[in-house]
């Protein structure tokens, strides 16, 4: 039989560094999961991302066993990568800080292609190139949507 | 290390990975997402009133975004699972148990753990796999360093095992208070040391590290400097598929594998 599933858990912590500390031990540890277990884990399969941001999706069974599932950088996270700026633009209607070309959007659209709600790689471009604007990074050149 | 928590409600779920992304580059260190909220964390010394605003202003015009904060006190998140968890045996000869499980004087070796969010009860494939690596060495009068101790599970064992000295160094004071415990517990005569094996004068004929593939790589110069000749390492906290990395990089230092094992995709390596 099946295990009963008791809830999911999103949590987005840096590779290779998980610890039992916020949001972790309060997120797993109310749950009676094995923090330690799960951060031993997580740390060896992220081993090559260290540091980075990266979205974990922790499902959790009645017997307080658990399995995850960890996703690629979230899509801001990567233009923020992509544009290297610090932190975006005091004003993102109009004053530009940072930008990242075409070629950029297209990378992280396929990157997060999995994650995305996107048939297609217009569409992905399109949501990608949507976040960059609402977080005030210029995309530049010319859109290979409106051709 | 106490935290700061930063509770962010909005009615635009789509904000919620640029927070993320902002305050990330603002210093917060992980994120729990739940609808409509996001949790962010933060050490307390970093926190920032005039950051949380500054990150927010620019979102303001397209979002609305509340958000209260407050310290979190130190605890033992592990809590609940440390509570109740089950013993452990290996190979019929070592038997860990809790303050709360029964004793059980017909195992050769009996461990008492209290965990306290340290990593270390035999549970984990690969404290399992060392501890039974450690029982086909003899460990009568030497030198043993456990690196990156945990809840001094390890370095315990050795002393049961007949090591003269055995020296345990976490890099984490949680970890180290937690050892100092544990030894009391189980009467183990065991030096422990905050920081890394840098720190140390001295060489040891066992060193047991059950860590990472990347710590264990970047401490691997390290770890071979301070082995005696004919010295044994036993490694530890990596997959199977960083086997060939790791042995490649011991080879570099004149090292040699001796045996591995595999349970659960988890790898425990000797290497001499």
């Amino acid at each position: 039989m099946a295990k009963e599933i008791t809830g999911f858990i999103k949590l987005q912590v840096k590779g290779g560094q998980a610890n039992p500390s916020p949001p972790i031990g309060p997120a797993l540890g109310s749950k009676g999961v094995n923090i330690m277990e799960f951060c031993k884990q997580y740390n060896a399969r992220t081993q090559d991302k260290p540091g980075k941001v990266l979205p974990v999706v922790i499902t959790v069974y009645s017997d307080k066993s658990f399995e995850f599932i960890i996703k690629t950088p979230p899509v801001p996270v990567q233009l923020i990568d992509a544009s290297k700026i610090k932190g975006g633009s005091p004003e993102p209607n109009r004053k530009k800080v940072g930008s990242v070309d075409w070629d950029q959007v297209k990378a992280i659209a396929e990157d997060k292609m999995p994650d995305l709600n996107c048939f297609t790689i217009e569409s992905a471009m399109s949501m990608v190139a949507g976040t960059a604007r609402s977080m005030g990074i210029n995309v530049t050149g010319t859109s290979p949507l409106t051709k | 290390m106490q935290y700061t928590q930063l509770l962010l409600t909005y009615s635009q779920p789509e904000v919620s990975e640029i927070l993320i992304a902002l305050l990330t580059e603002a210093g917060y260190e992980g994120f729990f997402e739940e609808e409509n909220q996001l949790t962010a964390y933060i050490p307390e010394a970093d926190f920032s009133l005039e950051v949380v605003d500054e990150t927010l202003l620019p979102l303001q015009e397209n979002f609305t975004i509340n958000y209260t904060y407050q310290k979190i006190e130190n605890q033992n998140w592990n809590a609940l699972w440390e509570s109740n968890f089950e013993p452990v045996y290996v190979r019929d000869k070592i038997y860990v148990r809790a303050l709360f499980h029964e004793a059980k004087p017909e195992y050769p070796i009996e461990l008492l753990i209290q965990p306290k969010m340290s990593f270390g009860t035999g549970h984990h494939a690969t404290t399992a796999q060392v501890m039974a690596h450690m029982l086909d060495l003899d460990f009568t009068n030497k030198a043993i360093l456990d690196f990156g101790c945990g809840t001094g599970i390890l370095a315990i064992l050795a002393k049961h095992l007949g090591a003269a000295q055995t020296i345990a160094i976490d890099n984490d004071t949680q970890c180290i208070e937690n050892t100092i415990e544990n030894c009391t517990l189980n009467n183990a005569e065991v030096e422990i040391a905050l920081g890394d094996i840098n720190l140390l004068h001295q060489s040891f004929d066992v060193i047991l590290a059950n860590i990472t593939r990347n710590t264990i790589l970047a401490f691997l110069p390290a770890i071979k400097e301070k082995l005696n000749p004919n010295g044994i390492i036993i490694c530890s906290g990596f997959y199977e598929e960083n086997l060939p990395a790791i042995t490649e990089a011991a080879k570099a230092q004149g090292l040699h594998l001796e045996k591995h094992s595999v349970e659960d995709k988890w790898c425990a390596a000797v290497f001499s």
